[in-house]
C-alpha cells in the first residue's frame, strides 16, 4: 500500500470511529511520510468543514459548532476547548494569525475530534466518504506541489 | 476535429468561388469599358455616361468582393489555428475558443457590424470584459470560485505546524480512541441547550433607604435613632459634668 492510500485508510477508519483499525494503519505509515499524512489530515478537515458549514460560516455558526462539540466530548480528557475550536475554524477560513495562538498539537487533536463529529453527523459524508477523501488528497497534493 | 476539417474545406471552397468571381467581374468590367470607349467614339454621350455608372457600380462590387475574400481568408486562418492548436489566438480547446470569442459565428464580419456602432476596446480585442486587468484570463481562471472556503487558511495551518512528528505519534492513537469512545452526541443530534446564549446577568447597585415623608415606619426609626443619639450625648455630657 502506498503512502497516500495508507493516509486514506487511516483517516477513513478514524473518521468512522474505528480506533483499533486506525491505530494499526497509522503504525504502518513510514516516519518519513508523517508530514504528508499530517497535510492530508488538515486537507480532510477542510473538506469536512466545507460540508458542515456549507450554508454559512458566520461567527455564530462557528460558536454553535464549538458548543456542540464541547457537549459531545464532555467526558474527554483533556477537555476540548471552546476557543481552540473557534480559533481553529476561523483560522481555516483565513484568519491565519489564529494558528499562532494554538499549539500544533492542540490543532491536530481538535481537528481529529472535529472530523469524527462532522462525519458522524453527516449522512452525506458517510455515503460519499471516498469522494471527500479524494478531495483531500487532491488538495494536499496541490500544497505539496506549491512547496 | 472532423467537423472543423469540414468547416475548413467549406471556407476554402467559398474563398475559391469568391476568387473566381473576381475574374468574371474583371472581364465584365473590361467589356463595359470597351463599350464605353466605343460609345464615346461614336458620340453617344448619354450611353457613355450610363456605362460609366455601370462601371462605378462594378468597382463597388469588386471592392466588396475583396473584403469578403479577405474575411474568408481570415476565417480559414482561424479554423486552421483551432485545428492545429497553434498560431494566432490558438485555444487549448478549439471549440471552446470559437464559441467564446464569436458567439454569433465566425469573425468574418467587420467589427461595426458585429458589435454595433461603438464597440469597446475589450470587444474589439475579443476580451471578456468581466475579466479585470489583474485577473487571470486562461480558461481555468474561475475554477477556484467554488473552492471550499476552508482551504484558504488550511495551507497555513500546515505550514505553521511545521515538523512535529513526535506530536503526531503521541497524539494520534489517543485521539482515535477518543473519537471512538468519547464522542457522544445527543440522540437525534438535538442540542436543547447548546447554542443558546446565556442571558446576561445584570448587576444592580443596592439602593440606600432614604428618609421618606410618606414612610411612617422608616421615619419613626430615623427619629428613634436621633433621639437615642441625643440622649446618649446628653448622658455623656451629664456624666462629664459630674
Amino acid at each position: 500500500m502506498t503512502g497516500d492510500s495508507l493516509f486514506r485508510e487511516t483517516m477513513r477508519a478514524a473518521a468512522l470511529g474505528k480506533a483499533e483499525e486506525a491505530s494499526v494503519l497509522y503504525d504502518r505509515i513510514p516516519k518519513s511520510e508523517l508530514n504528508n499524512y499530517h497535510m492530508f489530515v488538515v486537507a480532510f478537515f477542510a473538506a469536512a468543514l466545507g460540508v458542515r458549514f456549507r450554508d454559512g460560516q458566520s461567527l455564530s455558526e462557528i460558536k454553535r459548532f464549538a458548543d456542540e462539540m464541547r457537549y459531545d466530548y464532555r467526558d474527554v480528557q483533556p477537555p476540548v476547548k471552546q476557543l481552540v475550536i473557534e480559533g481553529l475554524i476561523r483560522g481555516m477560513l483565513g484568519e491565519e494569525q489564529m494558528f499562532d495562538e494554538i499549539s500544533p498539537e492542540e490543532q491536530y487533536r481538535t481537528q481529529l475530534l472535529a472530523i469524527r463529529k462532522i462525519v458522524g453527523q453527516s449522512p452525506e459524508m458517510q455515503a460519499r466518504i471516498e469522494d471527500y477523501l479524494t478531495d483531500a488528497e487532491t488538495l494536499a497534493a496541490q500544497w505539496q506541489s506549491e512547496g | 476535429m472532423s467537423a472543423l476539417g469540414e468547416l475548413l474545406a467549406k471556407v476554402a471552397a467559398d474563398k475559391e468561388l469568391v476568387a473566381d468571381l473576381a475574374a468574371r467581374a474583371a472581364a465584365t468590367k473590361q467589356a463595359v469599358e470597351d463599350a464605353k470607349a466605343k460609345a464615346s467614339e461614336i458620340g453617344a454621350e448619354d450611353v457613355a455616361a450610363g456605362l460609366a455608372r455601370v462601371e462605378a457600380e462594378l468597382e463597388q462590387v469588386e471592392s466588396g468582393r475583396t473584403v469578403l475574400e479577405g474575411s474568408l481568408e481570415k476565417a480559414r486562418f482561424q479554423v486552421e489555428a483551432a485545428i492545429s492548436g497553434t498560431g494566432l489566438g490558438a485555444p487549448s480547446s478549439a471549440h471552446e475558443r470559437l464559441a467564446e470569442h464569436h458567439p454569433d459565428g465566425l469573425d468574418v464580419m467587420p467589427p461595426h457590424e458585429r458589435l454595433g456602432r461603438n464597440p469597446t476596446g475589450e470587444q474589439l480585442m475579443g476580451k471578456d470584459p468581466s475579466v479585470g486587468p489583474f485577473q487571470k484570463e486562461h480558461e481555468n481562471a474561475n475554477s477556484d470560485k467554488n473552492l471550499n472556503p476552508f482551504a484558504r487558511g488550511a495551507r497555513s495551518a500546515v505550514r505553521n505546524s511545521g515538523d512535529f512528528k513526535d506530536g503526531l505519534d503521541a497524539l494520534s492513537k489517543p485521539a482515535f480512541q477518543s473519537m471512538q469512545v468519547k464522542w457522544d452526541p445527543p440522540a437525534d443530534n438535538y442540542y436543547p441547550t447548546v447554542g443558546v446564549a446565556e442571558p446576561i446577568s445584570t448587576y444592580t447597585a443596592p439602593q440606600h433607604a432614604q428618609a421618606d415623608l410618606q414612610n411612617p415606619v422608616g421615619n419613626l426609626f430615623v427619629v428613634a435613632v436621633l433621639v437615642a443619639d441625643w440622649a446618649a450625648r446628653g448622658i455623656r455630657k451629664w456624666k462629664g459634668n459630674s
